[in-house]
């Protein structure tokens, strides 16, 4: 088995509030897209984190879950998930 | 008794923390940069104060508790120091992990700077220890992120080990349980949102925060030992 190339990989990583947590943030923007006669519900505001990461694919989802889980977000109020590509294109799944 | 205030880049209430602590404590308190990697020799309370450490970045306190010192406070805790964490000083302490919970951003979105009443529950502590039980205080909160938060399983625990050691007569910012400062396990550890050291002279108000700072008089240094 020949090993991993190294590569150049871009992340997304998105942050959100975990459902049972009231989001007043996207209560607000709720509330002004209903005063601009803009109906919408459930709105959340959430974060987008984008990073380059370099290394064989295997080892950086490794990398990247421990950044995501330990850094990035907070377990005790955050969601979190994320999305791996090779830079610049090419979509390939995350976790 | 040696008091260390730690400063983080955006710490603001580092002096006032530093003014409380000499003028209750010790009156050699010093600064520690956060870059640092130990504690003075000594040191029986780390002090961490308000503020907006590293702009409030990704999380209020998330980068401040990763930051070197962190590990010496840390260090510090697992043996039974003392260590109290005041407004950005308690978010890097949910942060760091030697609290439970979070603090997240106040119901209606404010930032909330006013003097509140606050009930203490419980005098069983090395930081409430001077004050009696179910006095109510005056002391003044300035922050738009205090609204605590932790799941239910969690605020059980801090309520039946007696962990919830100030209340809000009326709650600001949306906190389970109206929940103003908790103890850790131990009873070691304390983190408020509330900010004593801006409570220390009748001159600026209240002098209702002296009462904690008392109470670590009658502990810190007597190699009193924790829980």
């Amino acid at each position: 088995m020949s090993p991993e190339p190294t590569k150049t990989y871009q992340a997304k990583v998105f942050v959100t509030l975990k459902p049972s947590i009231l989001d007043p943030q996207g209560r607000t923007v709720e509330r002004a897209l209903s005063h601009l006669g803009q109906q919408a519900s459930g709105v959340r505001v959430g974060k987008l984190i984008e990073l380059q990461l370099e290394g064989e694919r295997g080892e950086v989802e490794t990398r990247l879950q421990d950044m995501a889980v330990n850094v990035l977000s907070n377990p005790v109020m955050e969601d979190v998930r994320w999305e791996l590509e090779e830079a610049p294109v090419q979509a390939v799944a995350g976790a | 008794m040696n008091v260390a205030v730690i400063q983080f880049p955006g710490s603001n209430c580092d002096g006032d923390a530093l003014h409380a602590a000499r003028l209750t404590l010790d009156p050699d308190a010093q600064f520690v940069w956060h870059t640092d990697d130990g504690l003075p020799a000594g040191t029986d309370l780390v002090f961490l104060p308000g503020g907006f450490s590293y702009g409030d970045h990704l999380r209020s306190g998330a980068i401040a508790a990763r930051s070197p010192i962190m590990n010496a406070v840390k260090a510090h805790a697992e043996r039974g120091g003392y260590v109290l964490g005041v407004c950005n000083g308690f978010q890097v302490l949910t942060e760091s992990g030697l609290l439970p919970g979070a603090l997240s951003r106040n119901t209606d979105l404010h930032f909330l700077c006013r003097p509140v009443h606050l009930r203490v529950e419980t005098t069983d502590t090395a930081f409430t220890g001077a004050y009696t039980a179910g006095q109510i205080i005056e002391i003044p909160i300035a922050h738009g992120e205090g609204n605590y938060y932790a799941d239910a399983e969690t605020v059980a625990r801090l309520e039946g080990n007696g962990q919830v050691v100030f209340r809000y007569v009326d709650n600001p910012n949306g906190s389970l349980n109206d929940i103003a400062g908790i103890v850790s396990e131990r009873g070691n550890v304390l983190g408020m949102m509330p900010h004593p050291e801006r409570a220390v002279e009748a001159l600026l108000g209240s002098e209702d925060g002296r009462g904690l700072f008392e109470s670590l008089k009658g502990v810190l240094g007597k190699g009193v030992l924790v829980k």
